[in-house]
């Protein structure tokens, strides 16, 4: 639903501005609304798989933002900045995330605070709030203010996922659409950041990501489960 | 310089990882923050002499403030280093802590310390990653005894500030952005000293937003007030010199 009024504004934009290429715009906010749509499968999805294959589907799609950044702008550095994308985002963590999931045997079904159907509405709502936000902050009518609007979509629903579910899993798996978010708006907004910076921050995602994964590991052997209800030593 | 002074840190801290007799990783462990002290007491008379000092391609650089706080890290670093061999030594007299966790510990107080050296000489994005290593840095400190609380509080630190920080990342995103509108696509518009200079020429809302992202995202690593939860468990389940260092630089 929530989809669908997104891509209602899309086509309102798009009849109020004619001068962006009509099939590269199409194509980018194709690429736009299918990223929204992975989030929701994210959101929407009972099995643990199902969540991690959405992600590194939306992993796939930022790389082919970055990629379309780069061809248009005929910068190289972005190149490399999508092929690590799509190395570290959409190889290599997901990878971790299955290597977790089999080799702590963890159940497949997800356990939720928050219902799928009012989680569904709630990641809705989101979605209309950034979407006016972004309209609020950015001036320029282009493609910038609607990857905008996804990119602060994705923070918050990042965020939502890591509140109303249970598995410390998935609470990783919400940093991660989180930082993604910010990936999609730092490069559609002002075309990627300087080189160095770029990598000192995929640094630190994958180990960010790495010490979380061992942390886990850590959880269950010394809880004997990755439910975070469980944790609950220091409340007092 | 500057660079010297970051390197001594990571050089301290590999031969930390690598060395194998106690004895001498604690030598090494003096040694390196000794001289960080001396380097960066160095840098703090030379930023008193000449102003600023910039290197490597405008990405480090060192004005009077970033002499203060390199001068409160290594100073506090060096106290705390000189500690650490005492109360380690006991822990591992009494059979809590083994070589291995010695090591591990030795090298990620160096690597901390690089990182929050790093954090008083460079630019805003820069920051931001050097911020974010103090916290993937300090939470496998917080597991080197496995009881139920550390784990749990390492867990809590490590979520709680990763999701503050990435909030600090939009919003210097969007102050990057407003400075990129201002000063066009260059390597100038992450650094202090050129955005301060136009500063006045950004976009109000962007910044406006921008502000409160950063507020709460720095603000939960700094344990503003609502976002505080995490400070007390991490400070009580750390191993103890560490936590001096902690509010140090914060």
């Amino acid at each position: 639903m929530a989809v669908s009024i997104y891509s209602i504004g899309y086509v309102k934009e798009y009849f109020g501005k004619k001068d962006i290429g009509y099939l590269g715009l199409l194509f980018n906010l194709f690429i736009l609304s299918m990223i929204l749509v992975s989030t929701f499968m994210v959101l929407g999805s009972r099995r643990l798989y199902t969540c991690v294959r959405a992600f590194q589907f939306q992993s796939l799609l930022i790389a082919c933002v970055a990629g379309i950044v780069a061809y248009s702008t005929g910068r190289s550095d972005i190149y490399i900045v999508a092929l690590l994308t799509l190395i570290v985002k959409a190889v290599i963590i997901p990878y971790l995330f299955f290597y977790i999931i089999s080799e702590l045997k963890i159940k497949r079904e997800i356990e939720l605070f928050v219902n799928i159907s009012p989680s569904l509405l709630i990641g809705g709502m989101l979605v209309v709030i950034s979407y006016y936000l972004a309209r609020s902050i950015n001036h320029d009518t282009g493609l910038s203010s609607y990857a905008l609007s996804a990119s602060m979509s994705l923070l918050l629903i990042g965020l939502f996922i890591m509140i109303s579910r249970k598995k410390a899993i998935l609470q990783m798996l919400g940093i991660l659409i989180m930082e993604n978010g910010l990936f999609l708006g730092a490069i559609s907004l002002t075309y990627g950041m300087p080189l160095l910076i770029e990598l000192g921050i995929f640094f630190d995602i994958l180990v960010g990501a790495l010490i979380m994964g061992v942390l886990i590991f850590r959880i269950n052997r010394t809880f004997e489960t990755i439910d975070t209800d469980r944790l609950t030593t220091l409340m007092e | 310089m500057i660079e010297y002074l970051l390197l001594v840190p990571v050089f301290t801290s590999l031969l930390c990882f690598t060395l194998k007799k106690q004895k001498q990783i604690e030598i090494i462990n003096l040694t390196g923050s000794a001289i960080t002290l001396l380097l960066g007491l160095g840098l703090v008379v030379r930023v008193f002499r000449e102003g600023t000092v910039v290197t490597w391609k405008d990405m480090l650089f060192a004005d009077a403030f970033s002499a203060y706080l390199v001068l409160i890290v290594s100073l506090v670093g060096f106290t705390a280093s000189m500690y650490s061999i005492g109360y380690m030594g006991y822990e591992i007299r009494h059979g809590s802590m083994d070589l291995k966790r010695l090591r591990l510990y030795y090298g990620l107080f160096h690597l901390f310390m690089f990182s929050m050296l790093l954090v008083g000489v460079t630019n805003i994005l820069g920051l931001w990653i050097a911020i974010e290593m103090t916290t993937l840095v300090s939470a496998p400190l917080m597991i080197l005894s496995s009881k139920k609380s550390s784990v749990e509080a390492a867990w809590k630190y490590l979520i709680i500030c990763t999701v503050g920080i990435t909030f600090a990342l939009f919003g210097t995103i969007l102050t990057y952005y407003a400075a990129v509108q201002v000063l066009g696509e260059h390597q100038e518009a992450i650094n202090w000293a050129h955005l301060l200079a136009v500063a006045d020429r950004f976009d109000p809302m962007l910044m406006k937003i921008a502000f409160i992202f950063i507020l709460i995202g720095y603000g939960t690593k700094v344990g503003l007030a609502p976002m505080h939860t995490w400070l007390p468990d991490a400070h009580s389940e750390a191993p103890s010199p560490y936590p001096h260092y902690f509010p140090a630089y914060y």
